[in-house]
Formats: structure tokens, C-alpha cells, sequence
């Protein structure tokens, strides 16, 4: 039992960051069906953010949540400016023809980390509080780590219940499953489309901000999870934030224990397990063939 | 009409020669009493992307070198000049790099990150009749299997580096007999591995391996690493064992960052790195430096010669009282390098300064050094610096001690 | 505006019958090459003959893109499968156009393999599992020590043909130019052919070319293997150029490249993939060489330009001629109404 239990307990901690960054990604996609190819360069954003608002310092946890809500915040606040600005003058274009537009953004975020931090790594160190590891069942396992999964919790809950249960989230799920119907019903589908933008990203952002002390902070941060995040969200199901958990937690619980068991066939889990999945399955877990082009 | 033209015709035939005298001076074979045009020297590293420490740092040092050279009447009376070129971490991109500064007419080269780079560039570098002096890439191939006259190398080969260790921590470190390894899986990681293992078991009777950690260049998440580590030690490893650690960049930060709440650098007697650019990982985790000995070509402190008592006061002079760290001293080297090789050979002429690289020997940091005849090889000698927190101080890290080991054989 | 079904089809750029336009088509290019082999330095050299190829690379990736609507992550792969195999042949004295015809053989074969496999699901799907495969592939050749792991096969040079010197620069670049050239009109044709326009209909509406009789799994097949083809036949042509073939060749960012490129120059136009190389081989050079935030630089172009005109450069340009040109010849079947 020991000898599994931080396997799980680590990929599942990993897999909750994976989630958090992924669930923002297939919101946006699956509401605007846009890709966006940005959604590195905000997570690589909210990294840095965290980092100058908590100017580099081991903070305790009230002061650093504060910091990493602050640079979600103006992620999505920058989102938002992005989505009205740039991305509303692209929506009529397919899928492919919009790739420019949000890989144009992925380029200018990742170019203005090196404008504005250079080019030297910066690195944010733990909470506080959560710097050290606490006994489980005679394991050690890092605490901010439990931490992490607990915020994973919290966000898909707190998906769950907006999207499902309130007028709001009836609102987005019909801009979701048909645009021009909702607008003929009187939505205002650009707020909802703005809307929906900013939320994914500060997802990012907050992705980027609890990752911050995890990893060095250089701009190739921007490129860390992209893969993995995509895979994410077409193995759960475009559209889908529950799909998007199933899936992190298998790609999480699956890297974790082959690293532990077998690490040459780790290098290729991701893409095994993306394979398989999409193979036999290829709308991912729980998306809808809806919103699928052929 | 005709005084008009022949006015204008004059002032412009002055004005012309008035220009193309002011350019002349950059035009070979000036003219009497106008100096020499100066030699050029090309530095192609890594200016951009998270290790652009190596090559900024790098050219920081071949610039104070320059300045000193210039200061003391250039080199054949002509005043050296230093042209530079970003590596891109990129095998195509050095390549490149290559051709543009041999078409500005820049023929002596050097730098090199990446090893990676360092090989794409040498058979270009053979065709286009040029010469490669390696700061940094220390690949064995460069000397070995790839090796070409045209390539000289001030930066200790990989073979040299990985049995001074042994060396240094066998004498150092005698009871500690178990030596565990994270490395990158790739074909570098690996060999240095094999050469550390290989020279500890002739210096260490009582050698074993512990546990071998290879991570792929595309891990992020380092945790299931670190902890396949730490499963394996067992519980007294903090006073016995130590570990080699053979990582670069941001994955050396990623596993103290994310090993810190499991105590990683407290499980190991000693933590061995080899290779430069520690005071970078230092500086940006501060406080949170491990306690590590770090093995490279140069400590500035370990040097009490002329030369590199003058290269760290003027190179602190330039650079805001900041000391100078293996990168800058490596490059700092290879311009004395060629301004002992252009003296020798009485030319710039890449051809001809190839022809004197074998047995060359000049002033350097770590007091006289040789270029061997074989492989055009420096024999430097291997630092091992002592690096820890420094929590009271503004920078938040110290090097609180160096050891320098020179190599008992040439390799 | 997005092309409909009604409205000009912006993709090819002349009929038949226009001979005088394709005459002067065929001479400027052929003009260029005499002249940038007699003129140019090693660096003008160097920069042409690495467009050439990009062309090549690009052109096979937007036959898939623009002109069938594939979006593939993973033309890296065949990129660099064909790069290697001239690699590994090369210390072997083998006849270069030999060495390019087996890179571009096995980058079909192996397009051949993996489309099978990948070809029938849906288009992000598709995208995602050709990135998957391609870096499979990359995190393998890392390994693999047997092709030089992660250095890679370095020191490439051509052999020479029939007493000429081809890795010499100025007939390298003549060579490079001729192959791409022929690998081009390859293209061309195939584009105006009624394959290709079967391929341009099952990308407007892959139901419809169904329902109209077209197999379309069979032609996406062979356009993805024809794609694979042309970009090893590229992959070759690069490992000469840069004397190296590496792993880099194989990651995903180096599938990225080329449909960028074809956005930028206009992927509904044959000739888009020609321009954007350019003016994108052009752009990254001299910016990464004058600021460390050169990505920035190059992204804010490519937003400018997405903005201005989003179907590409020649797009742009074919609707300022379209507005303010007098007499041109007819572009495309219909006029806009």
C-alpha cells in the first residue's frame, strides 16, 4: 500500500495542475470553438505574475494566494482586452484559418516575458507553510502537493456548480451548443464569448501561479504543459471539464507510476495513452460528437 | 557655365576622397600612416533563450580580454575586434552563424554551447577554411572521431572533467563509498556516468552504485524522479553516500525546487555537479542553494596568478564589482589563445594559425598553459568549488571554498 | 471572407490557355537562380538554398492544409525521417539524386503507415494523433544511438555527380533550386488536375465530395502520402544544406513552421507557401540576430497580418488587385457577385 501511495498521491497532484490549465483551454474551446494556442503563454504569465507580486519571497499562504489571485486577475483582464481587440474580428474563420491568430499571441506573451523579466531564470520559492512534507501513513509526501490537489477539487467543483447550476451557466452552455439560436434568443453571445475568454485564461494564469513554485521561471514556461494540456483535452472531450479531470488523473496516475515501474516506456506514456484513446474513441471520454467537424 | 561644372566636379572630387579616405582605414593595405585594419575575431553563443547566460557572460569576458589586448598595442600592432553571432542553442542556426561571419571576412572562431552546435559547425568550418577555438562544448567527439586541425579547445574535454572527480572526491570525501547519479537519458548523461563510475572503481576499491536516475529532456514534472530516488536510499544516506548530479539548466533548478519539501539535498553527504554555470542556479535560488560541490574549468578564486588577478579586477571593473564566472574566463582564454597563435604564426591567416595550435603554450588564468599536438586540447586544470546558502547576505549564496586538481594524465 | 461555396475560389492563380502568364511565370524564377548563383556570397547562398527547401516543405504541408483541409502536426516527421536517411547514406558515396529519391520514398512509406492508422477520425483528432506519432518519433531517434541520439548525424556533404562538385555552395544551390522546382510542378499539376480538385471540394465539405461519388478516405490518403513524399524529399534537401540531421528536425515546432508559413503567405493559394518561406526565413534571421525578444517582434507581424488581410498575404494582395486592377485575367471560375 506505502509503496503506491505517493505514485498517487504525486501524479495526482500533478495531474490537478495539468487540470486547472486544461479545463480553462476546453472551456474556451468548447464554447468559442477556438483553439487557443495562447493559452501557454497566459499560463507562463500568471507564473511570472505570481513572482513579482511576491517580489521573489518564501510568503505565507494567505499573502501568496493573494499574489497568485493577482496574477490570474490581470491575466484575464488582459485575456479579455485580447479576446475584444484581436480574437472578435476572427470568430467567422474555421479553425485552422484562426491558428495564426492565437499563435501570433502565443509569440507576443512569450516575446513580452523576455521584454519585461529578460532573459535570466527567476525562480519563486514554496509558501511558507507548505515547504515541507508531512507524514502519511509513514509516507513522506510534500504538502503542497495535498494542497494542490485540494485546489484541483475546489475548481472542478466550482465549474461544475456555475456551469450546471446557475442562469449563468445555462447561458454558456446554450452559447455553447448553438451560437446563432442563443443570440436569436436574446444572449448576448460576445459578452458570453469575452466572458468565457477571461475565465479560461485566469484559469491559466492560476495554473501558471501554483505551478510558479514548482518550476524554474525562463520563457520557455510557455511551451511546459502545451502538449499535455492539448492532450488533455481531447482525451476528456472537447467541451468537457469533467472529461478534462478524468483525463489529467489518468495521464497524471499513468506517468507517475511508470516512472516508478518502467521509466523507458515513461517518454512515450503521454502519447500511448493520447493514441488509444483517441483511436478507439475519438470524440475523448465524454465529449459529444456535436462538436466534432469531419 | 563650364568654371561652374568644373567647380562642382572639384568639390565633389574632394568631398569623395574626402569620404573614401574617413572609410579608408577599414579597407586592407591602408595606407602610410594610417593603422592597420584590425583583426577580427567571431564569438558565436548563446545570446538568447534561458541559457543565454553562457554566451552574455561569455562575451563579457572576451571583451575584457580584447580590451586588455587593445590597451597593450594589439596584437602585430593591430587592434583587435570582436564580432559576435547568436548560437540559438541550434545546430542550423550556428551553421548559419558560420557562413555570415565568413562572408564579413571573420575567419577565428570562437564559443559554443552546445556541443550539439559545436559539431555542426566543425565540418563547415573545415570547408570554408576557417578556425574554431570551443569555450564551452566539451563533447569527447570534438577531439576524437570528429577532430579537425582547424579546432582547438580551451574548455576541459568531458573525459578530463569526469576523472578529476573521482580524483577529487575520493581524497576528499574518502568514506563515502556510494555514489548515486541523476542525469539526463541522453548519449552525454550516460557517458559521463560510465566515465565517473570507471575512474571510481580504479581510485575505490569499496565503490558501488546506488540508484541511477535518468530523465528525459521533456520532463517537467521531476516529482516521480526524485521520489524513485529517494525510495531507493537507504535511511543513514545522509552520511554516507553521496550523488553526481549531470543535469543543466532548468532541470538542475526543478529538482532542488521540487525535492525541497522531501529534504533531497539533506539525503546526500556530498552533491557532486560538473559543469558551469552553478552561480547562475545559485542566483536564482538564492537561499535555497544546496550545499554542493561544483566541478568546472575555473573558480575565480582559485587562481592567485598575475593574469587572473588581472582579469577579475578589470573584468569587475566593467562589470559593476561582479566577479567572473567560468563562462567569462573560458572565453576570456580562447582570445589570449588566438592572441598567442596569431603572434606565433606572425598572421591572422587561418591557415597559418592552425599550423601552430599543436604545442602552443601562453599565459592563462591558471598559469601557463599547453595546447596539446594530439587533439589541440588545453591542459587546464579541473576546480571543484564549494557552493551553500549564504542566508544573511544580499546575494544569498556563497562559494565558500575551491580545491583545483590537474590532471594526472592527459586524456 | 472564408470561400463558400459560392463566391471565387482564390486557389489557383491562372487557367489553362494563358500562356504568355506562364511563360513569364516559369522564366523569373529560373532568371532568379542564374542570377543569385553568379552573384551571390555565401551567406545570399546559404539563405536561398535554406528557403528552397522550406518551400518544398512548406508546399507538400499546405497540399494537406490548404488545399484538402488536413490540419497534420506531425510533417516533421517525414521531414525529418528523409533528412536522416540522406544522413545515414551520405558517408557512403551514394549519387544524391539517388540518396533523395530514397528519402523521399520512405518519408511516403512511413506517411503510408501512419495515415492509415490516423485517417479516419475527425480533424483534431487527426491533428493530435499525427503530433503524437511525430514526437514519438522524435523521442526515439533521441535515443537512438545507432543515428547519433541527440547530436544527430553531423558532417553531411553530397557526393558528387558525374565529376561536379554538388556540396560546392553555388552548385548546391543550382541543384537544391532544380529539385524543388521539379518537386513544385509535381505539385502544381497535381493541384490542377481532377484529383486535386476532388481534394479541394472534400475540404469545403467532406459529406457533400462523399455523397457525390468521391472516395474521400482513399484521396486523403494519398494526398497525406504524397504530403510525406514531398516533405522527405525536403528533409533530404535540408540535411544537405545544413550538413546535419538532427532531432530537431523531428519536433513538433518544425511541423508548426510550415503552416504558419502557408497562413502567412495565403494557404488557399498554390503560391502562398512560396511567399511566406520567404519573407518568414527572412524575418526570423535578421531579427533573431538583432534582439533576444525577437519572438515577440515576429508575433506581433503575424497578428498585424492576421488582422489585415486573414486569408494571407496574397489574399490581401489579390483583393487590393481585385478592387483597384483594370484589366486582369480571370481569376478562378466566378466572380464575386
Amino acid at each position: 500500500m506505502t509503496a503506491v501511495l505517493l505514485p498517487v498521491v504525486n501524479g495526482v497532484a500533478f495531474a490537478m495542475l495539468l487540470f486547472i490549465v486544461a479545463s480553462g483551454l476546453t472551456l474556451i474551446f468548447g464554447v468559442m470553438r477556438v483553439v487557443n494556442f495562447a493559452h501557454g503563454g497566459f499560463f507562463a504569465l500568471g507564473a511570472f505574475l505570481t513572482f513579482t507580486l511576491a517580489a521573489g519571497s518564501r510568503l505565507p499562504m494567505a499573502e501568496f494566494a493573494l499574489a497568485a489571485v493577482g496574477a490570474s486577475l490581470i491575466c484575464a483582464a488582459l485575456g479579455m482586452v485580447i479576446e475584444v481587440v484581436v480574437f472578435r474580428r476572427i470568430y467567422h474563420l474555421s479553425h485552422t484559418d484562426s491558428l495564426l491568430a492565437t499563435y501570433a499571441a502565443l509569440l507576443i506573451l512569450q516575446g513580452s516575458l523576455i521584454l519585461i523579466w529578460g532573459n535570466r531564470p527567476r525562480s519563486q520559492p514554496l509558501p511558507a507553510d507548505f515547504g515541507h512534507a508531512v507524514t502519511l501513513m509513514g509516507v513522506q509526501v510534500a504538502s503542497y502537493n495535498l494542497l494542490l490537489i485540494a485546489l484541483g477539487l475546489l475548481v472542478a467543483v466550482f465549474l461544475w456548480a456555475v456551469l450546471i447550476h446557475t442562469p449563468m451557466g445555462r447561458m454558456v452552455r446554450a452559447v455553447a451548443s448553438d451560437r446563432t439560436m442563443s443570440a436569436a434568443l436574446g444572449i448576448n453571445v460576445d459578452l458570453v464569448f469575452t466572458g468565457m475568454f477571461g475565465l479560461g485564461v485566469f484559469l491559466a494564469g492560476m495554473g501558471g501561479a501554483l505551478a510558479s513554485p514548482l518550476f524554474q521561471l525562463d520563457s520557455t514556461l510557455a511551451s511546459t504543459l502545451v502538449l499535455e494540456s492539448f492532450a488533455v483535452v481531447l482525451v476528456g472531450g472537447v467541451g468537457s471539464v469533467l472529461g478534462a479531470l478524468i483525463a489529467a488523473l489518468l495521464l497524471g496516475l499513468l506517468n507517475s507510476f511508470l516512472v516508478a515501474f518502467d521509466p523507458v516506456l515513461a517518454d512515450f506514456s503521454l502519447y500511448i495513452a493520447m493514441a488509444v484513446v483517441l483511436l478507439l474513441r475519438p470524440t475523448g471520454l465524454l465529449g459529444s460528437a456535436a462538436m466534432e467537424s469531419r | 557655365m563650364r568654371a561652374g561644372i568644373l567647380r562642382a566636379l572639384g568639390a565633389l572630387l574632394a568631398g569623395t576622397s574626402l569620404a573614401v579616405a574617413a572609410c579608408g582605414g577599414a579597407s586592407s593595405g591602408g595606407q602610410g600612416g594610417k593603422a592597420a585594419p584590425p583583426i577580427k575575431l567571431g564569438m558565436i553563443d548563446t545570446l538568447s533563450g534561458p541559457v543565454a547566460a553562457v554566451g552574455t557572460d561569455g562575451e563579457k569576458g572576451a571583451r575584457v580580454a580584447v580590451d586588455e589586448i587593445n590597451k597593450a598595442g594589439g596584437v602585430l600592432g593591430r587592434k583587435l575586434q570582436l564580432v559576435t553571432e547568436d548560437e540559438q542553442l541550434s545546430p542550423t542556426a550556428s551553421v548559419k552563424a558560420v557562413r555570415d561571419l565568413n562572408s564579413q571576412g571573420v575567419n577565428l572562431l570562437f564559443g559554443f554551447t552546445s556541443s550539439a552546435d559545436a559539431l555542426a559547425a566543425v565540418p563547415v568550418v573545415k570547408e570554408l577554411g576557417m578556425t574554431l577555438v570551443a569555450a564551452h562544448a566539451s563533447a569527447t567527439e570534438l577531439r576524437t572521431t570528429q577532430f579537425v586541425p582547424n579546432f582547438a579547445a580551451v574548455a576541459d574535454s568531458d573525459a578530463q572533467s569526469q576523472s578529476a572527480a573521482p580524483e577529487f572526491l575520493h581524497q576528499r570525501f574518502p568514506d563515502v563509498h556510494t555514489w548515486n547519479v541523476f542525469s539526463y537519458d541522453y548519449l552525454t548523461g550516460h557517458q559521463g556516468w560510465n566515465n565517473f563510475t570507471a575512474q571510481m572503481r580504479i581510485l575505490d576499491s569499496q565503490f558501488r552504485v546506488g540508484k541511477e536516475v535518468f530523465i528525459p529532456q521533456s520532463a517537467t514534472d521531476l516529482t516521480p524522479y526524485i521520489t524513485s530516488m529517494l525510495s531507493a536510499l537507504p535511511a543513514g544516506s545522509g552520511t554516507t553516500q553521496g550523488v553526481y548530479v549531470f543535469l543543466y539548466g532548468a532541470a538542475e533548478v526543478n529538482l532542488f525546487k521540487q525535492g525541497a519539501p522531501y529534504g533531497l539535498a539533506n539525503r546526500f553527504k556530498v552533491i557532486l555537479t560538473q559543469g558551469g554555470g552553478y552561480e547562475a542556479l545559485a542566483n536564482t535560488l538564492k537561499a535555497n542553494t544546496p550545499s554542493s560541490w561544483v566541478g568546472y574549468d575555473y573558480s575565480y578564486k582559485a587562481f592567485n596568478t598575475a593574469r587572473n588577478r588581472q582579469f577579475v579586477k578589470d573584468f569587475e571593473a566593467a562589470n559593476q564589482g561582479t566577479p567572473p564566472d567560468a563562462w567569462a574566463e573560458q572565453s576570456y582564454e580562447s582570445v589570449y589563445l588566438y592572441e598567442a597563435a596569431i603572434e606565433k604564426a606572425r598572421s591572422d591567416d587561418p591557415a597559418k594559425v592552425m599550423g601552430v595550435f599543436g604545442g602552443l603554450t601562453f599565459e592563462g588564468t591558471q598559469g601557463k598553459v599547453t595546447i596539446q599536438k594530439k587533439d589541440h586540447q588545453a591542459l587546464v586544470p579541473q576546480t571543484f568549488t564549494h557552493f551553500e546558502a549564504d542566508p544573511g547576505s544580499a546575494q544569498g549564496w556563497k562559494e565558500s571554498e575551491t580545491v583545483v586538481i590537474w590532471p594526472s594524465k592527459s586524456s | 471572407m472564408s470561400v463558400g461555396s459560392k463566391g471565387v475560389r482564390s486557389d489557383l492563380v491562372s487557367t489553362p490557355g494563358d500562356r504568355p502568364w506562364l511563360v513569364a511565370l516559369l522564366a523569373i524564377p529560373a532568371a532568379f537562380v542564374v542570377v543569385v548563383a553568379l552573384v551571390g556570397n555565401t551567406s545570399q547562398l546559404y539563405f536561398w538554398t535554406t528557403v528552397a527547401e522550406t518551400v518544398l516543405f512548406a508546399l507538400s504541408v499546405n497540399l494537406l492544409f490548404g488545399q484538402t483541409g488536413m490540419l497534420s502536426f506531425g510533417q516533421a516527421a517525414y521531414f525529418g525521417i528523409g533528412a536522416y536517411t540522406v544522413g545515414l547514406l551520405a558517408s557512403r558515396q551514394v549519387n544524391p539524386l539517388a540518396m533523395l529519391a530514397l528519402g523521399s520514398l520512405t518519408g511516403g512509406l512511413a506517411a503510408a503507415l501512419i495515415g492509415a492508422v490516423t485517417l479516419r477520425t475527425t480533424a483534431l483528432v487527426f491533428a493530435m494523433l499525427t503530433l503524437a506519432f511525430g514526437q514519438a518519433l522524435y523521442s526515439i531517434t533521441f535515443h537512438l544511438q545507432a543515428v547519433g541520439g541527440e547530436n544527430g548525424i553531423v558532417g553531411i556533404v553530397p557526393a558528387g555527380i558525374g565529376g561536379i562538385d554538388v556540396g560546392q555552395p553555388r552548385v548546391l544551390w543550382v541543384f537544391t533550386a532544380i529539385v524543388v522546382s521539379i518537386g513544385s510542378c509535381i505539385l502544381w499539376m497535381v493541384s490542377r488536375s481532377p484529383f486535386g480538385r476532388a481534394l479541394r471540394m472534400i475540404r469545403d465539405d467532406a459529406t457533400r465530395a462523399e455523397m457525390l461519388g468521391i472516395p474521400v478516405f482513399r484521396y486523403r490518403l494519398a494526398a497525406f502520402v504524397l504530403s510525406g513524399a514531398m516533405a522527405g524529399l525536403a528533409g533530404g534537401l535540408y540535411a544537405f544544406v545544413q550538413g546535419v540531421a538532427s532531432p530537431d528536425s523531428l519536433f513538433w515546432t518544425t511541423s508548426g513552421e510550415p503552416v504558419i508559413i502557408s497562413l502567412l503567405g495565403g494557404a488557399r493559394f498554390f503560391y502562398g507557401p512560396v511567399l511566406g518561406s520567404v519573407i518568414y526565413v527572412a524575418a526570423t534571421d535578421t531579427l533573431s540576430q538583432m534582439t533576444p525578444a525577437w519572438i515577440f517582434w515576429i508575433g506581433l507581424g503575424f497578428l498585424i497580418v492576421v488582422l489585415l488581410s486573414p486569408d494571407g498575404i496574397l489574399g490581401g494582395v489579390r483583393r487590393l488587385w481585385l478592387r483597384y486592377g483594370t484589366h486582369i485575367p480571370e481569376v478562378g471560375r466566378r466572380r464575386t457577385p
